[in-house]
């Protein structure tokens, strides 16, 4: 899947480690050590996020573990992408935003 | 104290490139010399697994004329092994063809003289990697490793030719005697089939009606290595399918792992199990280590991950499912089923047509009210005993078939197991999981 540099540029500046990989026709963003909204347990996790439509949701952020603290999500998505076990929430966001946008949509979710 | 095991898993297709170029004549060496890049994990469970990707070619102005010995190479050659492990970050092999072994091949005298050092050499290079020496027969292979920390160079517990049929060698010093009268109306599965039935790991995911007619065959059948997956106890709804389970077992609140255990202990006092009662996604090292996975699970989401899993481990998944429909109007409800063989480098469930993301979205939107679904006896023993038959034919190549069915349809109305139709249309390639991206991932700067 191909991305305007201009979006891939602006997810830098604020993930400035946020790798790439593929998986069975999926593109992946890793994005490590990802902080998350205040009250957040952990704080900070490893996510993965997928840019395109998957299990019926437009984009899905996954977690490396179940995040608590913050408001209850209904955790419905555990997958194995990319040799790691990942866990993710029912969360449907407007999939017409930005790379960078389309994240922060998705932790609108633990915000309180 | 047992050694941990390992496991080499490549491609037969890149097997078979290797040993085309392998075959081919030198103007003076008598033999060939390849070079063979690897990657390697080291699972949780202690086991090493080996991933070849590559294969390198000898140009023939690198061999030196010697005629003492089948083959040698110049510097030049062990410089440029060098460089790609330094380069990429890959294991290297050497690897040559004893186009005479009948059987499992052993190295030569001189093998055993100078290919250490040069696996010693590559060790330099990369001391993280796993280097080592592999040679190939006609049907077998045998191969030695160095494994980073370790001096001596170890023997691989089997060596896996992924495809279809599988290759599965297993160096002559760890076979075990097994019982020939016990296999011998099954004998016809040919001279080493019993040797590989007791010796392979199989992996169970789910231990329910489908699951457990074919742990029932595969004890019969002499499988001794298992590895089972199931979180679920027994309760009354299961008793129509389940396999091994009675009345007692809802009292106690017996676990399907144990009654599958019970099953195969019957059969096999020396069973080497391995009980996992959770989801294996809680303890992937246990299914990346298995050699052919049988995926009983009963939804797509559950199927496209074991298929993901499967892929990057190169291990071949056999699938089978059934479900009943309501018919329309006054119509009989509908039976169906499938088989599904993915095997790495042929299609997937995506390509067949069987994981599409309409079907993923469906199932994820009604995630939690799936509630009992319709399942009974002779339909998962239908499924089970042709899966087991699939199998047999994998390991074993017995049918001399080399064509794979990867995908039957069931219907169970009618009672025709058939080739899908869907295959007419299917490439005989696939584009969402390519073998060279296996074992650890690779993930790029952006």
């Amino acid at each position: 899947m191909e991305f305007q540099i201009d979006q891939i540029e602006e997810l830098k500046k604020v993930h400035p480690d946020v790798q790439m990989a593929e998986e069975a026709g999926f593109t992946y963003f890793f994005l490590p050590q990802f902080e998350l909204p205040d009250g957040c347990i952990p704080s900070k996790v490893d996510a993965l996020f997928c840019p395109m439509p998957r299990d019926g949701y437009q984009s899905r952020l996954f977690f490396s573990e179940i995040i608590s603290g913050c408001t209850n999500r209904n955790w419905n998505g555990q997958a194995r992408i990319l040799d790691q076990t990942w866990h993710a929430i029912s969360w449907n966001i407007n999939p017409n935003q930005r790379l960078i946008q389309l994240i922060r949509s998705h932790l609108d979710a633990f915000r309180k | 104290m047992k050694r941990s095991e390992i496991i080499i898993r490549i491609p037969n297709t890149m097997l078979n490139l290797i040993k085309n170029d392998l075959r081919r004549p030198h103007d003076f060496a008598f033999e060939r010399i390849g070079f063979i890049g690897s990657r390697h994990k080291v699972l949780s469970t202690g086991t090493t697994i080996i991933f070849m990707t590559d294969y390198f070619p000898v140009p023939d102005n690198q061999y030196i004329n010697d005629p003492d010995v089948g083959a040698r190479i110049n510097s030049t050659a062990i410089r440029e092994s060098l460089q790609r492990i330094i380069d990429h970050k890959i294991g290297v092999f050497h690897t040559h063809y004893h186009t005479f072994s009948a059987n499992s091949p052993e190295f030569s005298f001189t093998d055993m003289k100078d290919n250490p050092e040069i696996i010693k050499s590559f060790g330099y290079a990369d001391k993280k990697q796993v280097h080592g020496m592999i040679v190939l027969g006609n049907s077998e292979m045998n191969a030695l490793v160095k494994i980073p920390g370790e001096s001596e160079l170890r023997q691989v517990t089997r060596i896996i030719g992924v495809g279809y049929p599988m290759t599965i060698s297993i160096p002559a010093k760890t076979i075990e005697r097994t019982s020939k009268k016990r296999y011998d109306r099954q004998s016809f599965l040919g001279k080493n089939a019993q040797l590989v039935i007791s010796q392979v790991r199989v992996c169970i995911v789910g231990l329910g009606g489908g699951g457990s007619h074919i742990v029932q065959q595969l004890a019969h059948l002499g499988i001794k290595n298992y590895t089972i997956f199931d979180y679920d106890k027994v309760d009354e709804t299961n008793l129509n399918r389940l396999i091994g389970a009675g009345l007692i077992d809802v009292t106690n609140g017996t676990k399907k792992v144990d009654v599958a255990r019970t099953i195969i202990e019957s059969l096999h006092k020396d069973a080497n199990i391995k009980i996992v009662d959770d989801n294996w996604m809680n303890t992937p090292a246990n299914l990346q280590e298995c050699d052919v996975v049988f995926g009983c699970v009963d939804s797509y989401i559950a199927r496209r991950d074991l298929e993901s899993e499967c892929r990057r481990y190169m291990i071949p998944l056999i699938d089978i499912g059934m479900d009943v429909h309501d018919g329309y109007e006054n119509e009989a409800p509908s039976m169906a089923g499938q088989i599904i063989l993915s095997i790495p480098g042929e299609p997937c469930m995506h390509c067949l047509g069987f994981l599409t993301e309409p079907n993923l979205a469906r199932e994820a939107a009604k995630y939690g009210a799936a509630g009992g679904r319709p399942q009974v006896v002779w339909a998962n023993g239908v499924l089970a005993s042709q899966t087991v038959g699939i199998f047999v034919d994998l390991i074993t190549g017995w049918s001399g078939k080399t064509v794979i069915m990867p995908y039957y349809s069931f219907d169970g109305n009618s009672g025709i197991l058939m080739p899908h139709p869907r295959l007419k249309y299917t490439s005989n390639t696939c584009e969402h999981y390519t073998l060279k991206n296996v074992g650890l991932p690779v993930f790029k700067k952006v």
